[in-house]
């Protein structure tokens, strides 16, 4: 699902380019009604949900046609092409010294709410907000995995229902309370490799060389086998994104560590306008989210439809300038670091699993999606297991008649997440993992 | 208005045929002419048909949760759609619009109309889109599980699924919602006994009604008919009719042998035609004969209008083919051959019918009637020696046997001329023979005669309880010549000692044979093979581990003079004293003679006697 706040534009073409914003009241926006399922969390996950629920490019229908309750998938940015949105000051400098947030913006999850302007925080972020059921006041945006879960925990805490599921791209963790209460189902996985721009003097790493260079004793090419002295520019999604942290464990590094160190920029996950045109900049990049750009399916066939992403500069549907003909669609001229050679190491080139979390207790939760359903959301959507116990509270088992696909599911068959890999595939999503797609685990890791 | 549902179902349901107050325990009729609903569905576009994998028109089935292998609609999709989703509605009279009912996916977004491979006729040349069914398409029942089916009292709504079709393409994601539907009622599978003429699991198709004019497949004939041998060449041939009205113009027919179907698929192109199959060579057949059972498939092109229908079989009988003649030729290495060489025979069997050659079998090799030799494997041959063979002309023949004579017919070879010439040098033939003696073995002591073994004077103990005396016995010799390396055993007895010079010793005049003892018997040489020996084993010891192996048998403590027993080398048996298990050789020996007495023993010389004696094996 993806929202449209009118009065957040993010047009960022290159890494460093300043933009500017204003912020305005929101407009008519929908905001999810009591029955519906909301769901917020990973940007690298939230094109695979928005898909689910409301199809994809391709001509394929989602879940949500013709249904009175719907599934509402905020998106971790309000921007349909996943870029952050930033405040006033932008991207703001490229050093620790001259970057300047204003207040109510930062990289840094709640430094956004101070009333005075801070220094040290790129880039100043907007912590865009939503209004998460009708009625209710708006509230921060959770962007990425952590934030995404810590949101779902608060709701539990308070005792409200208002977050149904949180979309991860790394494994969460429930920090030692309620660890009974959260389980998850794999939905695919993802490619994490590096990425730079098509002309770039970056060269093939590995992840020793990698840390070397996030915590900023490796400043320069040459340091890590390439031929260029320029200095590399190292950017890193935002903090609480799934990409963020499973990335930086996978170079051995940490979240402290990088931040002291202070040479890597903080920028929106995913995003490869970060590094187009900038030679020096690199960036880890999740395989499915250029499989968008470049139009292909989770197995690299073409979609048919071209790229999914087309150039926000262009207005609706107008064919000037002669730039915007019917549809711009963004082809950043950008390398994906899946083959090559370090000169030490063996080459970053990783996957990950991704992971849609949720109350323990939905399983067995006994109010129907649908009017007429026999079926509770999470059955529904994402797990459906032939135990535990139907809308009335019966026993679900095979003894008793009620489990479906040869004794596999509930009642109502494999949920739509199951019997719908393909609309996974148009976000690139790789399914053909049967012991990962759909793959249930309890009380979280 | 009866109306009349006839089923062409492809598999096992029979004929279903349902009428106006039918069934039910109420005796009304469960579905009276059209639904309720349908008449206000404006959402409704058409309907959709069923097919089973040989393209089969389904109007009803055994299993609702293996509905179909395909379906297509009843009209033309829109020009920009390339998907569609099959969908099951649950009828509910609480909501007067059929597209507020409850719905679940039964199978999402599959391409619509995919390139006709493997999708039969009538589905892919229908000119309407189709989609082929996974396991979720056809598993209607679990799909209906998830949404909640009415269980009121309103018979018209009870067991019924409406199943729906939606189609989307890019930019075209729904047609406003409409859908091609299809009604069908059904038995669920847990259901304990029939429902309006439905057995549990099974259903049917209910609206829009499904009038089908039967047909019928003759059962097929065959040319040539049966019998015939395998790897004949056979076509089968057979009409389409139809239960009333015009006979069929059009459709497929397909012909079966057991479930494989023969060559490809036939068209029919005009009403009543013959129809032929391909011609197929390779029916099987396993030992003396195989029943195939043919049969012929008519899948109608006008779907609407006829049912399709399968013939009864035809049996028809292939017979393995009678045994193959064939040929032996028989090639020699030279056509004569000078004693003592010899000659390489070479027969090669071919089947008659195409030549190719035969290897089941096995060649006798004959010089007249004698046999020269034989070759049970190709290729077969024979190295004919020409020593065993009279000097002149003679006529080699090769005979060939099958293993199985149901496969191939035995031949013989033509002759093939052999003469055999003289040696170059004439021969000299002699006698020779030898023996091998029978041998014996001798025992050599050197104590005999006046040589007598002559121990030191014995002398008490300290303490005075008893006489002792010991000497070396040496040269003990075994000389073993028999033949056959065989095992030999040496054994000593002694004899009492008595005192010398008088001529009826007394009681203390005698020292008791059991106090004789023979001791740490050494090798003192040998060469039998293997040159093993072992000393010092105790009496009745193992003689496995050596050759030779020598026993101790130690004398009594001082006996009395008429004490009984069979101590030492005392008794009346031989103590074995030296054993070999290969005792071909001479071997010699020395041991340790040891006599002990009672203190009561008068003084004076006394003499006995030690007897050597050997067994052999």
């Amino acid at each position: 699902m993806q929202i449209k706040k009118l009065a957040v534009v993010a047009g960022t073409v290159g890494a460093l380019a300043l933009t500017l914003l204003t912020a305005a009241p929101a407009s008519a926006d929908y905001a999810p009604g009591p029955d519906d399922v909301v769901g917020v969390g990973s940007d690298t996950v939230q094109y695979a949900i928005d898909f689910l629920a409301d199809g994809d490019y391709t001509g394929s229908t989602g879940y949500n046609l013709g249904q009175r309750n719907r599934v509402i998938n905020f998106d971790a940015t309000p921007d349909a092409n996943a870029r952050l949105a930033y405040g006033a000051g932008g991207l703001n400098g490229t050093t620790t010294a001259n970057s300047n947030c204003a207040p109510g913006t930062g990289a840094t999850v709640g430094t956004g709410n101070q009333t005075t302007t801070h220094t040290g925080d790129r880039p100043c972020g907007l912590n865009p907000t939503i209004v998460l059921r009708a009625g209710l006041k708006p509230v921060q945006r959770p962007n990425g995995s952590g934030a995404g879960f810590k949101a779902l925990k608060a709701d539990v805490t308070a005792s409200t229902h208002n977050i149904d599921f949180a979309r991860a791209s790394s494994a969460q963790t429930s920090n030692g309370s309620n660890t009974a209460t959260y389980d998850s189902v794999k939905v695919g996985t993802d490619g994490l490799a590096m990425l730079s721009a098509l002309t770039t003097n970056a060269v093939a790493l590995s992840a020793a060389q990698l840390k070397s260079i996030y915590e900023c004793t490796a400043t320069t090419w040459t340091a890590v086998g390439g031929v260029s002295s320029a200095t590399i520019v190292p950017i890193l999604p935002q903090v609480g994104s799934g990409t963020r942290s499973s990335f930086i464990s996978l170079i051995g590094s940490t979240d402290s560590a990088i931040v002291a160190a202070g040479c890597a920029i903080n920028a929106e996950e995913n995003d490869p306008e970060a590094v187009n045109g900038n030679p020096n900049a690199i960036e880890p990049m999740s395989s499915g989210r250029l499989y968008m750009y470049q139009g292909k399916l989770s197995d690299g066939s073409a979609t048919g439809q071209g790229g999914y992403f087309t150039d926000p500069s262009c207005a609706y549907a107008v064919t000037t300038p002669t730039a915007c003909t019917t549809t711009k669609v963004l082809t950043p001229d950008v390398t994906y670091w899946t083959t090559g050679t370090p000169s030490s190491g063996s080459l970053f080139n990783s996957s990950r699993t991704l992971y849609v979390y949720f109350r323990d207790a939905d399983i067995n939760s006994t109010k129907a999606f649908q009017p007429g359903s026999t079926r509770n959301w999470l059955r529904t959507l994402f797990y459906n297991p032939c135990s535990g116990t139907d809308l009335a509270g019966a026993t679900i088992s095979v003894g008793a008649g009620n489990c479906t696909g040869g004794g596999t599911y509930g009642p109502g068959g494999a949920p739509y997440l199951k019997n719908n890999g393909a609309l996974l595939s148009a976000a690139g999503i790789d399914t053909t993992d049967s012991a990962i797609y759909g793959a249930f685990t309890a009380s979280g890791p | 208005m009866n109306r009349i549902v006839t089923s062409a179902v492809a598999g096992a349901s029979a004929l279903a045929i349902v009428a106006m107050g039918v069934a039910g325990a109420s005796g009304a009729s469960a579905y009276s002419g059209t639904p309720p609903w349908a008449a206000g569905d404006a959402a409704s576009k058409g309907s959709i048909n069923f097919f089973d994998a040989n393209g089969n028109v389904i109007t009803g089935g055994a299993n609702i949760n293996t509905i179909a292998s395909y379906l297509n609609v009843s009209s033309a999709g829109r020009a920009s759609a390339t998907k569609a989703t099959l969908l099951v509605a649950a009828p509910d009279p609480a909501n007067a619009l059929p597209s507020t009912w409850a719905f679940s996916a039964a199978q999402s977004n599959y391409v619509w109309s995919p390139t006709p491979g493997s999708i039969p006729t009538p589905v892919s040349t229908s000119g309407n889109p189709f989609m082929a069914l996974n396991s979720a398409g056809q598993a209607i029942a679990d799909a209906a599980s998830g949404v909640t089916l009415y269980s009121g009292v309103n018979a018209s709504y009870l067991n019924v699924l409406e199943l729906r079709v939606q189609d989307s393409g890019v930019g075209a994601v729904s047609d406003g919602g409409k859908y091609w539907r299809t009604d069908i009622e059904f038995n669920p599978a847990s259901a304990g006994s029939a429902y309006d003429g439905l057995a549990p699991g099974a259903w049917r198709v209910i609206y829009p009604a499904v009038s089908l004019r039967s047909t019928s497949v003759a059962t097929p004939t065959a040319s040539p008919v049966s019998p015939q041998y395998q790897g004949t060449s056979v076509t089968f041939s057979t009409t389409v009719s139809a239960g009333s009205g015009s006979n069929p113009a059009n459709g497929t027919v397909k012909f079966f042998d057991g479930a494989t179907q023969i060559g490809a698929d036939k068209t029919i192109t005009s009403a009543g035609q013959t129809i032929t199959s391909d011609a197929t060579t390779t029916l099987s057949r396993t030992g003396a004969f195989t029943d195939h059972t043919i049969t012929a498939q008519f899948i109608p092109a006008d779907y609407t209008d006829l049912s399709g229908s399968t013939s009864s079989g035809l049996t028809f009988r292939v017979n393995k083919s009678p045994a193959a003649t064939t040929t032996t030729s028989l090639a020699l290495g030279a056509a004569s051959v000078q004693q003592p060489d010899a000659v390489t025979a070479t027969a090669v069997v071919t089947k008659d019918a195409d030549s190719s050659t035969v290897t089941a079998g096995t060649v006798v090799f004959k010089d007249g009637s004698n046999t020269l030799g034989t070759d049970a494997s190709a290729p077969y041959t024979l190295s004919v020696s020409s020593s065993g063979l009279s000097l002149g002309s003679h006529t080699v023949t090769a005979e060939f046997t099958p293993t199985d004579a149901t496969d191939f017919v035995a031949s013989t070879s033509g002759g093939a001329s052999l003469t055999i010439t003289a040696p170059a040098y004439a021969a000299s033939g002699n006698n020779i023979s030898t023996s091998i003696p029978a041998g014996t073995i001798v025992i050599t002591t050197p104590y005999t005669g006046a040589n007598t073994l002559t121990l030191p004077e014995m002398t008490l103990d300290a303490n005075a309880t008893f006489y002792s005396t010991s000497a070396t016995f040496n040269g003990i010799q075994v000389a073993d010549t028999r033949a056959g390396n065989l095992a030999w055993t040496l054994s000593a007895l002694a004899s009492n000692l008595t005192k010398s010079g008088v001529g009826s010793p007394g009681a203390n005049e005698t020292i008791n044979a059991q106090n004789v003892g023979l001791t740490s018997i050494t090798k003192t040489s040998s060469n039998v093979t293997p040159n093993t020996y072992l000393g010092g084993v105790a009496s009745g010891g193992s003689t496995s581990g050596q050759n030779l192996t020598a026993f101790d048998n130690a004398g009594a403590s001082y006996l009395a003079y008429n004490a009984s027993g069979t101590t030492g080398l005392g008794g009346a048996s031989p103590h074995a004293i030296v054993h070999a298990n290969n005792g071909l050789g001479t071997s010699v020996f020395s041991g340790t003679l040891g006599i002990t007495a009672p203190t009561n023993t008068l003084a004076g010389t006394y003499t006995g006697t030690v007897t050597l004696t050997v067994i052999g094996s």
